[in-house]
């Protein structure tokens, strides 16, 4: 949980159930994709095997505490959109380590987890910040 | 509210989505900026393969940005309408950008010569004229794609680690079913092996980098597995 990295999420839905996100760094048009992440609903969290939800979090904290937020939507409509989102699972992917400077993108990917309570967010990131997502899950690469 | 028989043989399982979200994301469509998603500005469509297992093979729809003139990153998808599902994320480097990364790196990326020289990869409803200057990049570059929701093999949920797919080469144990071929064909009307007559003038990279496409030298195919590792915690928790 010592790498913490902003993350812009741009989010479709494939139904009311499920979403599809793509991960950029900034907000702009020279953003870099660094990764990807599908939320679900309690409901389908619930039918994964028990080997794949380790790879999937839990939504409440971020939006409970405010480091999770929508850009631009006024206050009223944003708790709506939270209200749901507050009660969703994740699974997020990063390809591409921003955080420790890489210009491309190396290496395997990472599963990434999200905050789960306070006294995990480094202070000096709470500022202007969509959402924090510390990293504790690594994939390894067999030949 | 249970969901109904339908709901649940869906790919995801799941309610139509309601008026109330179609409403909210009305709503954050006019507010928000979405900067980042409208700097896509072609739709390819090509055939990739699992690397561990290159009988499994895909057809992708590729949302490409171009970030400057060696470098694009693509989302990917599995079909080009509006149900399409995000099945992952490749990034595409010119052969410059290439021949500069370390060989344990190169490893995981694939060339692009022969699936845009034989017709493969194609930008649907793009005069193959207009479409010629990209191609002649693209046909130089190399890629790396990562598959995070295997919708082939049915299933309805992304479950999994991710995979590190592959590009389709001459070789025989890679070749890209017909019948995959032909169902795109037919989608979009038009012929693969006529557009590979025509493009007969396209030049992959001047040299292939023989650490691409790792599996053709090697004989070895990779998988992604997952490890459990030790958390480094910021903080004790009591």
């Amino acid at each position: 949980m010592t790498r913490q990295v902003e993350a812009h999420h741009y989010c479709g839905h494939l139904n009311e159930d499920m979403r599809q996100c793509l991960i950029y760094d900034r907000p702009d048009a020279d953003a870099r994709l660094i990764g990807l992440e599908y939320i679900v609903t309690e409901e389908l969290f619930l039918t994964l095997p028990d080997t794949e939800k380790p790879m999937w979090h839990s939504h409440e904290y971020e939006v409970k505490s405010g480091v999770l937020f929508l850009p631009g939507v006024p206050g009223p409509v944003e708790r709506k959109d939270l209200e749901k989102v507050a009660k969703t699972y994740g699974k997020t992917i990063h390809f591409w380590q921003v955080d420790r400077g890489d210009e491309l993108p190396l290496g395997l990917p990472q599963v990434m987890m999200a905050l789960t309570r306070d006294g995990q967010l480094y202070p000096s990131l709470a500022k202007g910040i969509v959402s924090f997502i510390p990293t504790i899950g690594v994939f390894v690469i067999r030949f | 509210m249970a969901s109904t028989n339908a709901e649940k043989k869906g790919v995801p399982p799941g309610k139509p989505v309601s008026l109330g979200s179609q409403m909210l994301d009305k709503g954050a469509q006019m507010l928000q900026s979405l900067t980042p998603i409208k700097q896509m500005s072609q739709h390819a469509c090509t055939f990739a393969l699992y690397s561990q297992d290159m009988s499994r093979q895909i057809e992708t729809h590729h949302f490409v940005t171009r970030i400057n003139q060696d470098f694009l990153q693509c989302a990917v998808y599995d079909s080009d309408d509006s149900s399409g599902r995000l099945i992952g994320v490749e990034y595409i480097v010119s052969d410059r950008i290439f021949d500069t990364l370390p060989p344990d790196e190169q490893k995981l990326w694939h060339s692009h010569a022969y699936e845009i020289q034989s017709g493969l990869l194609v930008h649907p409803r793009v005069p193959e004229k207009v479409a010629m200057p990209e191609l002649e990049n693209l046909a130089k570059s190399y890629g790396k794609f990562w598959c995070t929701w295997q919708t082939d093999r049915g299933d309805k949920l992304p479950i999994g680690p991710p995979s590190l797919m592959m590009s389709p080469q001459e070789d025989i144990q890679c070749m890209v079913k017909p019948e995959l071929v032909k169902k795109r064909d037919d989608k979009y009307n038009i012929s693969t092996n006529a557009i590979c007559g025509s493009r007969t003038e396209l030049m992959g990279p001047g040299r292939l980098n023989p650490m691409a496409d790792y599996w053709r030298e090697h004989n070895k195919c990779l998988a992604v597995d997952v490890e459990n590792t030790e958390m480094k915690k910021l903080t004790v928790f009591p």
